[in-house]
C-alpha cells in the first residue's frame, strides 16, 4: 500500500467502514511510514474532538424560541381550535370528579356463569373469558339491563367533591390573536399531555365472590369500603336461584386494597378470587383521539367516550375490588 | 414514541396545542444543529424558529412511520444549506467569558482541572479551534462534518437528508476532515 491508497482510507477508518483486510493494510502502512502515521493521528485527533462537541456543547435554547414559532403560526394561520366541549372535559380531567351517575360504568361488563368465576370486562366488546367459561347469564351494566337503572342504584359513597373548572373563553380563532387560555384550562389540558407523554396506564382489580350469611352484608361492605377511603356503586341487586345476589364495584386507594379485601373476605366464605392487571395505555391514548374526533364533528357519541375517558383516569393509580354477595 | 406519533397525529390535523408540546420536546435537538451549522446564537434561534414553522406547513407531507427528530434534522440541514446563509461569521469566545450554562461552564472547567491548568488551557484552546475551524468549512463540508460526527447520522442518512448520493457524502466527508486538519495545521495546533 503507498502513501496515497492509504490516505484515501482515513476518512472511511473514521467511521468504521473499512473491511478487516483494508484496516490490516493500513495500520501495517501506519506502522512503517511515519508522516502518514503523523498525518492520521492528525485526523483522529480532529474527529476525535468534534464527536466530543457534542457532549461539550454549553448553550441553551432560547426561551422565546418556542413562543416565537406559536405567535407566528397563530398570526399566519387560521388556528383550528378544540370545540368548546373538548375544553372543558380536559379542564376536569386535573379535578377529582364527582360522577352523578353511574354512567362512568356504562362499558363495564360483566359476564356471570352459573357457579363459575365471574369475569369483570372494561368494555362489553372486549370480554376476557376464563378457560371452563362455557355460557350462562350475561348481565351488563348499562341502561337496557332488566336490573335497575343508573339512577336507581343505591350509593353510599358518592366521589368526593370536585368541580369542573370554570369554562375559558374559547372564542373562535380568528385572524386576530386567539383569546388565551385560562390557566386552569392550560393546566388540564397539559395534564392530558401529559398522560400521553409520560404515564403507563394500568388499572388492577380484583373480582372477589364472598358466600354469607350475615343479615345485611350489603350494608357491611358499604360501611367497610368507606372506611378503607374506597367509592362504592351498587351494580347489581337480585335473587338467583333462590339466592340473594348483590354486586358492588368499589375503587380504592391502592395502598388500602389489600386490607379492604382482607375484611370483605373475613364476611363469609370465598368462593372464588381473582386479580387482574389491565394496561389500557394504548386504548386510553385510542380513545382520546376518537373523543377528539367526534368532538370536532359534533357527534354526541363523544359524551360516552369522554365519560370513559374520566373514568379511567381516576381509576389509574387506584385498586378496583368487584365483590359478588352471595346470601342464603 | 408512541406519544410523539399521536401528537403528531393531532397536529397533523390542526392541533396547535398538540405542535407546541413537540417544538419543546425537540426544540433543543433543532437548536443545537442550527448553532453548530451556523455557529452564531442569533442566527441559530433564528434557524430553527423557522425550522418548526416549516415543520408545522409540511406536517401533511411526514410519514408518522419515520422518526420526527431526524425529518426535522432534515429540514434544518435544507434550510440552512438553501438560505446560503453566512456560516463564516465564527463564534469566538473568549476563555475569560463565562458561557451561561446551569451544567457547565468554561471557566468552571478550568478550576476543575486545578491540578494541571495549562493542560485545561490547552485542550480549551484546541476545541475552540475547532469549533472556529468548523465555522469556516463551506457549506456542504460543514454539514456532513455535523450530521457525522456531531449527531452520529450514518451514510445513508446523510445522503437522505441531503438529497444526495451514498458517494458524494463519502467523498464530501473526506475532503471535510482533510481540510479541517489543513487549517488546524496552519493555526499550528495539530
Amino acid at each position: 500500500m503507498n502513501c496515497l491508497q492509504a490516505r484515501e482510507l482515513f476518512s472511511p477508518h473514521m467511521d468504521d467502514m473499512l473491511e478487516a483486510s483494508e484496516r490490516e493494510s493500513l495500520m501495517r502502512h501506519l506502522e512503517e511510514c511515519r508522516v502518514c502515521g503523523k498525518e492520521f493521528k492528525a485526523w483522529e485527533r480532529v474527529s476525535q474532538s468534534l464527536r466530543a462537541l457534542v457532549d461539550d456543547c454549553p448553550y441553551e435554547v432560547p426561551t422565546s424560541l418556542c413562543t416565537n414559532v406559536i405567535s407566528e403560526l397563530k398570526l399566519t394561520k387560521k388556528i383550528r381550535m378544540p370545540a368548546v366541549s373538548w375544553r372543558k372535559a380536559v379542564a376536569t380531567a386535573a379535578a377529582v370528579l364527582v360522577l352523578a351517575s353511574g354512567p362512568a360504568l356504562v362499558n363495564t361488563g360483566m359476564k356471570l356463569f352459573n357457579g363459575r368465576p365471574a369475569v369483570v370486562t372494561e368494555n362489553p366488546k372486549d370480554s376476557q373469558v376464563t378457560p371452563d367459561n362455557t355460557g350462562g347469564e350475561e348481565i351488563t351494566n348499562n341502561t337496557n339491563s332488566g336490573g335497575p337503572g343508573p339512577e336507581n342504584r343505591d350509593r353510599i359513597t358518592p366521589d368526593s367533591g370536585g368541580q369542573s373548572q370554570p369554562e375559558p373563553n374559547t372564542a373562535p380563532a380568528g385572524k386576530t390573536a386567539i383569546t388565551p387560555e385560562s390557566t386552569a384550562a392550560k393546566v388540564s389540558k397539559a395534564n392530558v399531555y401529559s398522560v400521553l407523554l409520560n404515564t403507563k396506564m394500568e388499572i388492577t382489580s380484583t373480582l372477589l365472590k364472598v358466600k354469607t350469611s350475615s343479615q345485611d352484608p350489603v350494608f357491611t361492605a358499604l360501611t367497610t369500603a368507606k372506611a378503607a377511603g374506597a367509592t362504592t356503586q351498587l351494580l347489581d341487586n337480585q335473587i338467583m336461584d333462590g339466592r340473594k345476589v348483590s354486586i358492588i364495584r368499589m375503587v380504592v386507594p391502592e395502598n388500602n386494597a389489600q386490607g379492604l379485601i382482607g375484611q370483605l373476605s373475613g364476611m363469609g366464605h370465598v368462593i372464588n378470587k381473582e386479580n387482574e392487571t389491565r394496561d389500557i395505555t394504548a386504548r386510553y391514548n385510542e380513545t382520546l383521539l376518537q373523543y377528539e374526533e367526534l368532538v370536532e364533528k359534533g357527534d354526541p357519541g363523544a359524551q360516552s367516550l369522554e365519560k370513559q375517558l374520566e373514568s379511567w383516569k381516576k381509576e389509574i393509580g387506584s385498586h378496583i375490588v368487584v365483590l359478588w354477595l352471595e346470601q342464603g | 414514541m408512541e406519544n410523539v406519533k399521536i401528537l403528531v397525529k393531532k397536529a397533523q390535523k390542526g392541533d396547535l396545542a398538540a405542535f407546541e408540546y413537540l417544538v419543546k420536546m425537540y426544540q433543543r435537538r433543532v437548536y443545537g444543529l442550527s448553532l453548530q451549522m451556523l455557529g452564531h446564537h442569533d442566527d441559530a434561534q433564528d434557524l430553527a424558529q423557522e425550522v418548526f414553522i416549516r415543520a408545522y406547513r409540511s406536517l401533511g407531507s411526514f410519514r408518522n412511520e419515520a422518526d420526527f427528530g431526524t425529518w426535522l434534522h432534515r429540514i434544518t440541514v435544507n434550510l440552512c444549506l438553501n438560505n446560503k446563509r453566512s456560516m463564516g461569521r465564527a463564534s469566538v469566545v473568549s476563555l475569560d467569558e463565562p458561557i451561561t450554562n446551569e451544567e457547565r461552564s468554561m471557566q468552571r472547567e478550568i478550576q476543575d482541572h486545578r491540578d494541571d491548568p495549562l493542560q485545561s488551557l490547552e485542550k480549551l484552546e484546541f476545541r475552540e479551534s475547532i469549533k472556529k475551524t468548523l465555522n469556516e468549512l463551506s457549506h456542504d463540508h460543514r454539514a456532513v462534518l455535523v450530521l457525522r460526527e456531531i449527531h452520529g447520522y450514518g451514510y445513508d442518512e446523510i445522503a437522505s437528508m441531503l438529497n444526495c448520493s451514498l458517494g458524494t457524502v463519502k467523498s464530501r466527508l473526506n475532503r471535510a476532515r482533510q481540510a479541517m486538519v489543513k487549517k488546524l495545521k496552519l493555526l499550528d495546533l495539530n
